[in-house]
């Protein structure tokens, strides 16, 4: 029997799981939607370097900093060490460089002052307006390969992870939590988990779960919106060097840039909704740091949900909130034993988290093994032999992105891209082949469109699903991991999914792109209601 | 600083337009070689680009992208970043500097000609070269049309003429290889009231462009401005021959190019149909042609069609009582200037012409038009039929010969 049930696949869940199975200890995870469905895959990507925070909020920083240089060396795959930039414009406080200057020493984040003119040549793209520029160690991350990551490494050693799995209740003996409710989304069937130990690991979700147990854990869920640009505006992280606010960073990720956030307390984690006040809000900001940010095309906009943890005497202003965590023990604070809640935090310090979870779930179930997540790499690189195969398929060029995308399970995909027809190109945008979009299929009950697009990036570029989508469907219909009478459905699915970015962010050359796309799947294939 | 990947909406316009795409899955086509690549390229993400340089260069794709975009520059960028970093291979060399050959060439038209036609030197040529045996080599003609200009006195010496000036850029095929054409186009003009000069010139640059050698391009075009500025500040007309030409001068020396002083001379160049053409719509073409009852497929060059100016060869040949002649619109010839010679993109070239081959056989015709002289030599090459500038058949109808 497992040991622990750990709640929620996102960043935190999932480096719980990895850092429960290298201390020996049995666990599952279980996830209501897909791995990163919740803010995890709803967020920056940024890895922080702690500049962000080193004036308000130190402490954060520091962790930043710390497992800033940790994620850099275990997970290689998942960072994109782009490195970042603090600029300053002529209409910002120049009082408070000086100030973020010296708060980075005592925070340990490394900066460094670059002539703005050797800037200019890096990045051409920055406003007139820059100033003065400081270089720090920011990266990009890709959230979806970190989880996957760990969740791989985990299952190596035995851990197990259930998709499409909701907590609906906590099995109780008393006062103390044995286990979990579940409900199979897939299926509607329920089933039961016992468990010695429950970690709620539910990210902005955590207080849901904690009520189940009678608990009432003060949290506040701060929406963030997002732009997704259609292409890479920078070479480097661009932050605005003043106090955190909406619209100053630029993360490039990939083949896109991502431009937020804004942060609007919002009453329930699930509301996703993205308010054209402040996509315009976004451009307008943004387009102060980068100008053409301002017509640039926009492929979509999404909205993410922070899980901030509310002390006494905070204010109402979610961005003066801390972004650091706290593992609740809740046998110590609420006479409740048999479960443990993390809340807060951010994507950057979840191997921390993680680790001090498990410090004290372990202690409760007297395990001595001490925490080993921060030294070996989550996954070991890929096999010589297996990438030479891969690149003889697909050319050099080609087999990097499949190399970036897959660090684990290559093997199999190798041998899936042999197949006949293995290396046609299903999603051009982003160069997803046939044999990649069978391998994903294949290791996924009832795979959607959009599980697939998370672990290829289907659907993810220029056309944002309007080729590829029914591509994919007839693909998978074709080759039997999909009824053929349901293809019509997991394209219209997929469409309907990618819709909801694309309306937010309508305006320029996007709008077209739309209108194109609605034409083909309202006009020839008869569906979708934007 | 907006991206022209930034443009693309995927629509496969070009895909379904371009005459490669159509015919050869080794070339990724107009929309991912194009505006596909540049995004990922932009990203610093590793391209692909193999297959690219099967491009032919029509710019079909150009003329339909509902975007505005012309994928034709961005599939053609990695081969001038190529030759930047590495200057042109021999064969492209060769195949670029169609006026340095044309220079010896037609100083000894006998020896170049009978060799190029031997079965043993296109062999070597393969061999070393890759320049397919299969394809004729355009002959070489006895003295340059330049020479024949410089020796024949002007009709219009002694008083002005009627319609006053106009500039002839004739290009390297009409000065060494084609000088009839150039002969005729003087004579029509002429017969129409027109005094022509001829400026130096030197090879308009499409060839080099072609081959991806832009910086050598960009100082023949700066000549070549710079010896057709006075007359285009003038209002005196410039008139081409080669559709090729044309569509340099008038674009690209100012789009991809950026020469000083282009966009002064651009408004002026005209095609010589085009031009005619103008001169009809304004009563002023003579029409003293003599009936002439023949069939006349017309076969209107890529790059003719991306100038925009319809098909006016068509409307001035009808204009010749007893002439039936219509636009075949077969698509690309398949020949694009210097790529058809090559070695590995012959059969490509061949199945690129198919169409076009089978609207000349059906029209049952004695022979061809083409204001383009390699779409002339492809369409004889893939028919055995002749293939004759338009200029010749209204030439022939003025009773010039
Ligand atoms: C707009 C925005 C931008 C951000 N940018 C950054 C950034 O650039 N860098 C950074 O480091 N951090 C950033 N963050 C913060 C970071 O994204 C989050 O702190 C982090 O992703 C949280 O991970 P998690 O695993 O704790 O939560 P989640 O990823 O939300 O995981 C919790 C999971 O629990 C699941 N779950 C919930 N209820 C149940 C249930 N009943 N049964 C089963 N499963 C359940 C959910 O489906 C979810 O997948 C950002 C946040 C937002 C909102
Ligand atoms: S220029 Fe012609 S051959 Fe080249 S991509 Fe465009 S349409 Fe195709
Ligand atoms: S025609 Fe233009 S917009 Fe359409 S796919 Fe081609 S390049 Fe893109």
């Amino acid at each position: 029997m497992q040991r622990v049930v750990v709640i929620g696949g996102g960043a935190t869940g999932s480096g719980i799981l990895r850092d429960l199975t290298m201390r020996g200890i049995p666990a599952v995870l279980v996830e209501q939607g897909d791995l990163v469905h919740g803010t995890s895959s709803r967020y920056h990507g940024l890895l922080h370097s702690g500049g962000r925070y080193a004036v308000k909020d130190p402490e954060s920083a520091r962790e930043c900093a710390t497992e800033n240089a940790i994620l850099r060396r275990i997970a290689p795959f998942a960072v994109e060490p782009c490195g970042g930039i603090f600029l300053q414009l002529a209409q910002d406080d120049p009082g408070y460089a000086d100030r973020w200057v010296t708060a980075c020493q005592k925070a340990g984040v490394p900066t460094e002052r670059i002539d703005i003119e050797q800037l200019r040549r890096e990045e051409p793209g920055i406003s007139p307006d820059a100033v003065a520029a400081y270089r720090v160690p920011d990266a990009s991350v890709d959230g979806f390969r970190l989880i996957a990551g760990n969740v791989a490494a985990a299952e190596a050693l035995g851990g197990r992870t259930l998709t499409y799995r909701r907590v609906t209740g906590l099995l109780k003996d008393g006062p103390r939590v044995t286990g979990v409710q579940l409900i199979n989304e897939r299926t509607g069937e329920e089933e039961t988990m016992e468990a010695d130990l429950v970690i709620n690991a539910a990210g902005a979700w955590t207080g849901q779960i904690a009520a189940m147990a009678g608990i009432h854990l003060d949290l506040v869920a701060d929406r963030g919106v997002l732009l997704v640009y259609h292409g890479r505006l920078t070479s480097q992280v661009i932050n605005r060097l003043r106090p955190p606010g909406n619209g100053d960073i630029f993360v490039p990720a990939g083949t896109v840039t991502l431009l937020g956030t804004t942060a609007t307390p919002v009453a329930s984690p699930d509301n996703l909704e993205i308010p054209a006040a402040e996509v315009a809000a976004l451009l307008r900001q943004g387009a102060d740091l980068l100008p053409a940010a301002a017509t640039a095309r926009v492929l979509r906009a999404f909205a993410g949900v922070r899980p901030l943890f509310k002390a006494k005497g905070d204010g109402a202003n979610t961005r003066d909130l801390p972004r650091t965590y706290q593992i609740v023990d809740h046998s110590a604070e609420h006479g409740v034993a048999g479960l443990i809640s993390i809340v807060g935090g951010k994507l950057t310090t979840y191997r921390e988290m993680a680790e001090k979870a498990v410090d004290v779930a372990a202690a409760h179930l007297g395990v001595t093994a001490p925490c080993r997540t921060a030294l070996e790499p989550i996954l070991p690189p890929p096999d010589v032999d297996v990438v030479r195969r891969v690149q003889v398929q697909v050319g050099a060029a080609q087999a990097t992105y499949l190399l970036d995308r897959h660090p684990a399970g290559l093997a199999d995909l190798a041998k899936e891209l042999e197949a006949p027809l293995g290396t046609e190109v299903i999603c051009e945008c982003e160069q997803v082949t046939r044999g990649e979009l069978l391998v994903v299929a294949r290791s996924l009950p009832q795979p959607s469109l959009s599980d697939i697009r998370r672990r290829t990036r289907l659907g993810m570029g220029t056309c944002q699903g309007a080729y590829c989508g029914y591509r994919a469907a007839f693909t998978l219909a074709e080759a039997g991991l999909a009824e053929p009478a349901a293809a019509p459905a997991l394209m219209l699915d997929l469409q309907e999914e990618r819709w909801r970015g694309v309306s937010a962010a309508l305006p320029g050359p996007e709008l077209r792109g739309a209108e194109l796309t609605y034409a083909l799947y309202a006009g020839l294939f008869g569906g979708m209601k934007p | 600083m907006i991206n022209q990947y930034d443009a693309c909406l995927k629509c496969n316009l070009c895909e379904l337009h371009c005459p490669v795409f159509r015919v050869t899955p080794a070339f990724p086509g107009p929309k991912n070689g194009g505006p596909g690549i540049e995004r990922l390229r932009a990203a610093g993400k590793a391209v692909d680009e193999t297959g690219l340089d099967l491009c032919l260069g029509c710019r079909t794709c150009e003329v339909v992208c509902p975007s505005g975009l012309s994928p034709a520059k961005l599939v053609h960028q990695p081969k001038i970043d190529k030759v930047r970093l590495r200057g042109l291979p021999a064969r492209e060399w060769l195949l670029a500097h169609t006026n340095l050959l044309g220079e010896v060439a037609v100083r000894l038209p006998g020896v170049t000609n009978g060799s190029l036609g031997l079965k043993p030197v296109r062999i070597m040529m393969e061999k070393a070269l890759r320049i397919d045996r299969r394809r004729p080599m355009p002959r070489y003609a006895r003295g340059t049309f330049r020479s024949w200009f410089a020796r024949r006195p002007s009709p219009w010496r002694e008083r002005p003429a009627p319609n006053g000036q106009v500039v002839y850029f004739h290009g390297c095929s009409t000065n060494y290889m084609l000088p009839e054409v150039g002969r005729q186009t003087v004579a029509v003009l002429e017969h129409n009231g027109f005094e022509v000069i001829l400026p130096p010139q030197r090879c308009c640059g499409l060839p080099l462009m072609g081959n991806g050698e832009i910086d050598e391009a960009r100082r023949w075009a700066a000549y070549n401005v710079a010896q057709l500025r006075p007359y285009a500040e003038k209002g005196i007309p410039i008139i081409f021959t080669s559709t090729s030409c044309s569509l340099t001068v008038k674009q690209e020396y100012a789009h991809l190019l950026g020469v000083d002083g282009a966009e002064a001379v651009s408004p002026l160049c005209y095609d010589l149909f085009e031009f005619l053409a103008q001169l009809h719509d304004d009563g002023r073409l003579r029409l003293d042609f003599r009936p002439s009852p023949q069939v006349l497929p017309y076969h209107q060059p890529c790059h003719q069609r991306v100038q925009g100016i319809g098909t006016p060869a068509v409307r001035l040949l009808r204009l010749i009582p007893g002439v039936e002649s219509w636009n075949m619109d077969a698509g690309c010839c398949g020949a694009s200037g210097t790529h058809g010679f090559k070695r590995e993109k012959y059969d490509i070239s061949m199945a690129v012409g198919e169409p076009l081959r089978a609207a000349l056989v059906a029209s049952g015709a004695a022979r061809g038009v083409s204001d383009c002289e390699a779409c002339r030599w492809q369409m004889e090459h893939l028919t055995g039929m002749p293939a004759v500038h338009p200029i010749t058949v209204l030439w022939e109808a003025y009773g010039l010969g």
